[in-house]
């Protein structure tokens, strides 16, 4: 068996099936050609690390749209990214015997990996649209979302995946782990340059096929390089390079055509509509769809407004009602989800001031260019304020105050929405209002239901409300309405029809007979009764339960056998989750101390519950400057780009540090106390958050607040970072001597690890158990893995001694 | 294994029972601090909370489920439902197609009489119901489940979901339900929210029992019922609103689970029974609204039903699993209406465009406005003992 060096891949690329000749090139190399080799290879893993960051987070951001995104479908998204890259690392890592070339397999993936991305964004539209026993119109259930999530994001994570086990091979060298590090370090280079790339310079201004173009031929030109530096001049490397020109001139043609190939791809995910606008915004996606001369401005692929005929009855209802509960609403605050419709008819209210917060300044410049009457004067009203700017950093900033506060109409279904909700934000909303003041808000509901899990979430608001307003009332409707107020809200048919006979607009829609229906004061006493008696947890910024509860809203219509099998779940008693967990632990204990891979299983589950805690620190840190900041978008690839930036240093060091110690102990000791580390940090996060928190008032805040927790994300990062290469050189035999199986065992560790991390963290266990909970938990199991160490490391002090 | 594996056994089995100790704090939160009463898991999904009010609930009686009308008993003690065009067969210890109507040892039992689900005190407007006793309103009643599974239901809490798992159903017995029209003094009493041929049984009953006692009956229904229940039921319906959800066979197989055939029969089986009949048309963008087939669907209207029966194109709002579909764009419904009225069809309105003028009613000989509406609300009426007071044309419709 002979090892293969990165010097080597002259030879590497003929030895299996070519004789003859290839003899002749792999005795004779040319000095020549083995640098330009090895920086055709170096190329190529480079674009392993930014063609599957690139493609990652073109995926994301196109399933987002298809499936209307909330954290469910994108952490069921991630999920399947990780997953999948996990299981073709490991498989990549199997391929990856010494005994077999690679070199021609890892240009086949290569080049598979970028014709399948243009391809699966073309499916996911089509997906998206009516196909499948979908109709158009029609959001995709969970199963569907599971569906869609394996044939597109799935499938380009198992090419991808097996990319990685396959260069590591492919670099070649006489020392496996130094091969599984260094392609490790510089797939990571690659991650964090494709992905500040994509977030600084594409995302806003390049559609997904045009990307996933761009990347194709990118993908071709390393090809032909790689082909062209390894082929011998005489040998048949020509057909491959001829063949590979040829492919990349007629992508390079079809680029040119990657607008009409997206019009054509979006024509099947938006059957109903003509698409006259498709924008990426820092925030979010925005079209606009016209059909029939009305215009539908979908926001992340959900319909938000349409003019020229907003939804009157509901905009009309929610904002005159809010307007009505205050005797003289005169400086109002409007806090997103307004323009459209509900602005305007709180306008109709004798309102001096209203102020208006808008996060995304590109959906009031699409706004702006469909010229519909009722956007219009919303823009040119004398009486409106516009800030474009997330609404919870304008109110904690403002000094003004208000007569009403009315959270436009936002679901709670996502973190970002949520803190609209929670106590904290309420607190605020609170110190901003005059005496007398009311805040209103909008939730989801029905006239004639209110149970399960609707009245859960509908409880936790209104009882989150409660614990900051000394008056809450509840308005049933189709969409439930809840007022809040320090002073007793003075809303019934009677008084409602005196203040609008008083400010002359008593008539149309609101007459007695439809307040006397709207306020009806039996239904308002049946249902609040049920919003106080309903069990809840407050809703807080960190430990958003309504995100929760509103995740579980949206499963009751797409996913109710998953709600069931919850309960079912929640139904058995506990001695048998006792008797699982103590079968998990005779399992673990078996394979991390019984089986004859106990060592290398210690590692591997290291290494998982480092990649759990690594997605821990990045989606706290994201957690958090959201929560606070509010505008996490652009900084999102900042921070990710810190936390890998920070394990590749992390990753150098380690690696240099493991070139220099040949003792496996201090090297075991090395990874212990890094171990120890993470855990510290992981409970150092909330200290952090108080920091974060106490700097909100400061001048350049948001400057500072970034620069702490992009410095957080690299720290962490560079611990996470380290363990990898440590790992690796403690692994035993046999995986020591193969780097594409080492690769492949121990990167599926953490990305299964990245995988639960994020699933559980996000889904489950912040919503559920909030920040500090949550952190103790990851702190525990991070502890555990010490000791776990800890022991690892005796065991080898034994052995040696 | 030898001692020191043996008690590093014993000290992870400790470590793990310890652990397990922590499960059930951390699953319910902090105790003591915020009391007992923040602790009762609220924030769980699932759809049956422990811990809920009890509405108001009649003292005279429960419910019960009671033997169902319109089946066969077959073999093996399976049993044939003719309730419904699904016309079920299901065998023992399972339920139909509308979830309501389980077989108990080869009985079929309704499971949700005297349980109605929503009781509430409605504008006669919503159903909606244009030309009967405009400006009054009406006991709305319903319960759960349906016999379709229309994507687009708006009242999906409750016709998507099965009684067991709608837990704070109410227990009225046909009389109490009377008695509480009477109280809330309104003429009539509607079957309506789900589909009410799923509680047919208890349908039927309170109907008996209202017009007994003076009452309007009303029922809004997709029209998904068998001839016979229907022939039986409606000697005590006064009036009936009937979705016609599109004139397409496809519609009806692929967005809501059920065939159109039957409920055209029904509408012509109410129109020739003399219930006063009004048809809603929900218009959903690039699904039923080609106006070849609006107009296909106008023509059937006045040859079989006549060009008096009143129909509303109502506006759709994205809803339930729609929630990616544009809302109707009004010039569709302009268009529609349009259609509908070259078709010779006489009352033609539209819904859910609260100001829009075809929410009111207009004579078709004349063409004042007879009734003017705005959403739910009537602000006018021109009508003089149902005759146009604008030209004296008697105007079909149900108005003392």
């Amino acid at each position: 068996m002979t090892k293969i060096g990165l010097r080597d891949l002259p030879s590497i690329a003929t030895s299996k099936s070519e004789k003859g000749p290839t003899d002749r090139a792999r005795n004779q190399p040319a000095p020549t050609s083995r640098s330009k080799s090895d920086r055709a290879v170096l190329a190529a893993i480079l674009l392993v690390g930014s063609g599957g960051m690139i493609g990652q987070l073109l995926l994301i951001r196109v399933l987002m749209v298809v499936f209307h995104g909330n954290e469910l479908t994108l952490g069921i998204v991630i999920a399947c990214w990780l997953l999948f890259e996990g299981a073709g690392s490991y498989l990549g890592g199997r391929l990856a015997s010494p005994d077999r070339s690679v070199f021609r397999l890892f240009v086949f993936l290569l080049l598979l990996f970028s014709l399948a991305l243009p391809a699966v964004i073309v499916l996911a539209h089509w997906l998206g649209g009516s196909h499948l026993g979908l109709v158009a119109g029609q959001d995709m259930g969970l199963g569907y979302v599971v569906l869609t999530a394996v044939a597109t994001i799935g499938v380009t994570g198992i090419l991808h995946g097996i990319l990685y086990p396959l260069s590591a091979n492919l670099l070649g060298g006489n020392e496996p782990a130094s091969q599984v590090s260094l392609a490790y370090l510089i797939e990571i280079v690659g991650a964090v340059a494709g992905s500040l790339v994509f977030v600084f310079i594409l995302a806003t201004r390049a559609t997904a096929l045009s990307i996933s173009l761009g990347l194709l031929v990118l993908h071709l030109l390393i090809v032909t390089w790689l082909l062209l530096s390894v082929a011998d001049k005489a040998r048949p490397g020509r057909a491959w390079l001829t063949a590979a020109v040829s492919a990349m001139l007629a992508l390079v043609a079809s680029f040119f055509f990657a607008g009409h190939l997206q019009d054509f791809s979006l024509s099947r995910l938006w059957p109903q509509g003509r698409l006259v606008e498709n924008i990426n915004s820092p925030h979010g996606n925005i079209a606009v769809l016209e059909r029939d001369s009305e215009h539908t401005v979908l926001y992340d692929g959900r319909p938000i407004i349409t003019l020229p005929h907003p939804d009157t009855g509901s905009l009309k209802d929610y904002a005159w009602l809010s307007a009505l509960s205050h005797p003289n609403p005169a400086d109002v605050l409007v806090l997103g989800g307004g323009l459209g419709g509900l602005v305007s008819h709180l306008l109709e209210h004798p309102v001096e001031n209203l102020t208006y917060t808008e996060l995304d300044p590109r959906l009031l410049e699409v706004l702006a260019n469909l010229e519909s009457p009722t956007v219009q004067a919303e823009f040119t009203s004398p009486r409106i304020s516009i800030v474009a700017r997330d609404g919870r950093l304008y109110l904690h900033r403002s000094e003004a105050r208000f007569d009403l506060v009315v959270i436009g109409l936002v679901d709670v279904q996502t973190l970002q929405t949520n803190r609209f909700y929670t106590e904290e934000f309420f607190r605020m909303v609170r110190d901003r209002m005059r005496p007398g003041g009311v805040m209103a808000m909008s939730l989801p509901g029905s006239v004639t239901y209110l149970e399960g899990v609707l009245a859960a979430l509908n409880a936790c608001l209104f009882q989150t409300a409660s614990l900051v307003f000394e008056h809450v009332m509840l308005v049933p409707g189709d969409k439930n309405m809840i007022l809040a107020s320090n002073e007793p809200i003075k809303l019934d048919s009677r008084e409602a029809a005196r203040r609008l006979e008083e400010r002359g607009l008593y008539g149309g829609m609101f007459s007695e007979r439809y307040l006397a229906y709207r306020l009806e004061p039996q239904r308002i006493f049946e249902f609040t009764s049920i919003v106080e008696e309903t069990s809840a947890r407050p809703n807080r910024d960190f430990r958003p339960v309504g995100f929760f509860l509103g995740l579980g809203y949206w499963g009751s219509a797409f996913a109710p056998q998953a709600l069931e099998a919850v309960s079912t779940l929640r139904s058995i008693p506990l001695p048998w989750y006792g008797i699982a967990f103590l079968f998990l632990i005779g399992v673990s204990y078996f394979f991390l101390f019984r089986s004859r891979s106990a060592r290398a299983n210690r590692l591997t589950f290291t290494i998982s519950t480092t990649g759990v805690a690594a997605m821990a620190f990045d989606v706290f840190v994201l957690l958090a400057f959201q929560s606070l900041f509010g505008d996490i978008y652009q900084l999102t690839g900042l921070f990710i780009a810190a936390c890998m930036l920070g394990m590749f240093m992390g990753g150098a060091i380690a690696l240099r540090h493991t070139r220099q110690a040949a003792d496996t102990l201090t090297i075991a000791s090395l990874l212990f106390r890094l171990d120890v580390a993470i855990a510290l940090f992981l409970v150092g996060f909330l200290p952090l958050v108080y920091l974060l928190g106490a700097m909100m008032g400061l001048p350049f805040s948001h400057f500072l607040g970034a620069t702490l927790a992009a410095a957080y994300a690299f720290v962490t990062g560079a611990l996470a970072g380290a363990q990898y290469p440590l790992a690796v050189a403690l692994m035993p035999e046999p995986w020591k001597s193969t780097a594409g199986r080492m690769a492949g065992r121990l990167y599926t560790a953490d990305l299964l690890g990245g995988f639960a991390g994020g699933v559980l963290i996000t889904l489950l266990l912040f919503p559920i158990l909030g920040l500090a909970w949550t952190l103790l938990l990851l702190f525990i199991v991070k502890l555990a893995t010490s000791v776990l160490l800890l022991l690892d490391r005796r065991m080898l002090q034994a052995t040696d001694a | 294994m030898n001692r020191r594996d043996l008690l590093r056994l014993v000290g992870a089995t400790a470590a793990g029972a310890g652990l397990l100790a922590l499960v059930p704090s951390f699953l319910r939160g902090k105790r003591g601090n915020g009391g007992d009463s923040q602790d009762k898991d609220g924030d769980t999904l699932q759809e049956e909370p422990e811990k809920v009010s009890q509405p108001e609930r009649s003292s005279s009686s429960t419910g019960a489920r009671i033997e169902a009308r319109y089946y066969r008993k077959g073999k093996n003690d399976s049993v044939h439902c003719d309730l419904c065009f699904h016309r079920c067969h299901v065998s023992s210890g399972s339920a139909g197609f509308c979830r309501n109507r389980i077989n108990v040892e080869g009985t079929l039992r309704n499971t949700v009489y005297n349980m109605p689900s929503a009781v509430a005190v409605e504008p006669t407007e919503k159903e909606p119901m244009h030309h009967f006793l405009p400006g009054t309103n009406m006991l709305c009643i319903g319960t759960a489940s349906c016999n379709f599974r229309c994507r687009f239901c708006h009242n999906w809490h409750l016709s998507q979901r099965s009684i067991e798992q709608v837990r704070r159903r109410r227990t009225h017995t046909p009389g109490d339900l009377v008695r509480i029209a009477k109280s809330r003094e309104v003429p009539a009493v509607s079957f309506t929210y789900n589909e009410p041929t799923v509680f047919y049984e208890y349908m039927y009953d309170v109907a008996v029992k209202a017009k007994k006692d003076g009452l309007r009956t009303i029922m809004h229904s997709n029209g998904g019922i068998e001839s016979q229940p229907l022939q039986d039921l409606l000697a005590h319906i006064d009036a009936a609103t009937i979705d016609l959800k599109a004139f397409s066979q496809e519609f009806y197989r692929n967005i809501c689970e059920a065939r159109l055939e039957p409920v055209l029969e029904t509408l012509k089986a109410i129109k020739e029974n003399g219930t006063w009949l009004e048809i809603v048309n929900l218009v959903l963008p690039g699904h039923n609204d080609e106006p070849a087939q609006i107009r296909e669907m106008c023509e059937w209207i006045r040859t079989e039903l006549g060009p008096d029966v009143p129909l509303h194109f109502s506006r759709f709002f994205p809803t339930y699993r729609m929630t990616s579909l544009s809302p109707t764009p009004v010039s569709t419904l302009e268009r529609c209406r349009t259609i509908a009225l070259e078709e010779g069809l006489h009352f033609v309105s539209i819904g859910n465009v609260p100001g829009h003028e075809a929410n009111s009613s207009f004579c078709p000989g004349c063409k004042a406005r007879i009734i003017h509406r705005v959403q739910y609300t009537v602000s006018e009426i021109n009508l003089k003992d149902g005759a146009c007071t604008s030209c004296g044309r008697q105007i079909p419709g149900i108005w003392k």
